[in-house]
């Protein structure tokens, strides 16, 4: 810094004791009395304000300032606590199953899905000879079974007044589809045919079955 | 790193983020003389200032989630006064919103108080710096509150402000040479036993 240092020294004084500008000042200064002068002058100016410091505030008010906040605190803690007990409850005080839904009878639906799936396989067993696939035919086959299934369970789902929780949808379904087949067992051009019959008969009541199941109301836990 | 510190300011801050109230109460002991004495700078009252660092540190709490612990806090905490700093001064003189310094600072000059000079001459030489300090603008004031007493650099008092560093940087050099105008006699007269009280 070659100019020489104007009303701005206290300024520069003030930077931080790195700064290339305030560097740059003193060197100068170390050979120009005047700029060292104001310099000298503003750091008197700078320890001047630094020894004034504002009083600290009384204790009383911090300790009312920080009780404000710890006010804040324990209300938090208490909507936390809230707010954990609310989502406890659940565990405790839920019912079991949603109002206006009965718990369905798992085990017997499963038996009777399960029945139906068996009774599907000794059709296909013992009701058929070599035959063929019947491919297209056999996509016909399948979602004709499935519209039976879809059938009976809307129709357990009107019988049951809409309470979805009470239907058994996997017996609902796998007799549904079973139904199904037995309109094919007549309808069907392969219908004797056991690769048909086992690829899309069998295999669309154990579709059926299985949509069922996953469809199937499960009542909580606890309600076991 | 200040969060390598475990007793930095950064890292009570961190554990008061995370809900123990033995961190927040110390860094309320490190911290709210300064937020006090930034209020009292900028209104040169101290009820108000007593006010003021209540609310600030109550939002302090409420904003608190926000806080990066990888940046510095005073910078993070002082904005949040400034703008508690902001609010007062608008509701005090209606000011529109998005009233910038500029606008505060000419609001504030137009009602200059005149109770600083009105105080007993037997002042001691710390008192007499006070008073000289609170004839400055508001503005000036809080610039050389945060420059000289939270050690912020002029970059951080403009993103605090909500304002650039050359303007901030302005402001302080017309901050020091009016106290070296009003505290010439002092200047003039150092202390007989060396260094002021």
């Amino acid at each position: 810094m070659s100019a020489h240092i104007g009303d701005d020294a206290a300024e520069i004084a003030a930077l931080p004791e790195l700064d290339a500008e305030r560097l740059a000042a003193y060197a100068h200064a170390a050979s120009c009395a005047e700029c060292a002068a104001r310099l000298a002058e503003a750091e008197s100016l700078l320890a001047l304000i630094d020894a004034a410091p504002l009083p600290a505030p009384s204790a009383q008010v911090l300790q009312r300032t920080m009780n404000a906040v710890l006010a804040e605190f324990d209300a938090e803690d208490r909507v936390y606590a809230a707010a954990r007990s609310r989502s406890q409850a659940p565990e405790r005080m839920r019912p079991s199953v949603r109002p206006g839904v009965t718990k369905a009878p798992p085990r017997r639906g499963l038996v009777a899905a399960a029945a139906a799936v068996v009774v599907s396989a000794l059709f296909a067993l013992f009701d058929t000879h070599a035959g063929q696939l019947a491919f297209s035919a056999g996509i016909d086959c399948g979602l004709k079974e499935l519209v039976f299934a879809a059938g009976a369970v809307g129709l357990g789902f009107a019988v049951s007044k809409g309470r979805w929780g009470a239907l058994p949808v996997a017996a609902l379904g796998a007799w549904g589809a079973l139904a199904g087949q037995a309109y094919l067992r007549f309808q069907c051009p392969a219908s004797h045919d056991a690769p048909h019959v086992f690829a899309f008969h069998f295999l669309g009541v154990l579709v059926a079955a299985l949509v069922g199941l996953m469809l199937q109301p499960r009542p909580s836990t606890s309600a076991a | 790193m200040p969060l390598e510190d475990p007793d930095s300011d950064e890292s009570l801050m961190a554990l008061y983020v995370a809900g123990d109230r033995r961190a927040f109460e110390r860094l309320f002991a490190r911290i709210a003389p300064k937020i006090h004495a930034f209020f009292r700078r900028a209104f040169r009252d101290e009820m108000v200032a007593d006010e003021l660092m209540q609310i600030t540190f109550l939002n302090v709490h409420r904003a608190r989630a926000t806080y990066r612990p990888e940046l510095p806090l005073r910078p993070w905490l002082f904005t949040i006064a400034a703008h508690v700093r902001r609010d007062e001064w608008r509701k005090r003189y209606r000011l529109a919103e998005d009233a910038g310094e500029d606008a505060l600072a000419a609001a504030e000059q137009s009602r200059a108080v005149a109770a600083a000079e009105q105080r007993d001459a037997a002042e001691d030489r710390a008192a007499v710096v006070r008073r000289a300090l609170d004839s400055l603008s508001e503005i000036q004031r809080v610039i050389l509150q945060l420059h000289r007493y939270e050690g912020m650099t002029y970059a951080e008092i403009a993103q605090t402000l909500g304002s650039t560093p050359g303007a901030v940087r302005q402001h302080a050099f017309r901050a020091y040479e009016d106290l070296r105008t009003r505290l010439g006699d002092l200047l003039r007269d150092p202390p007989a036993t060396g260094g002021p009280p």
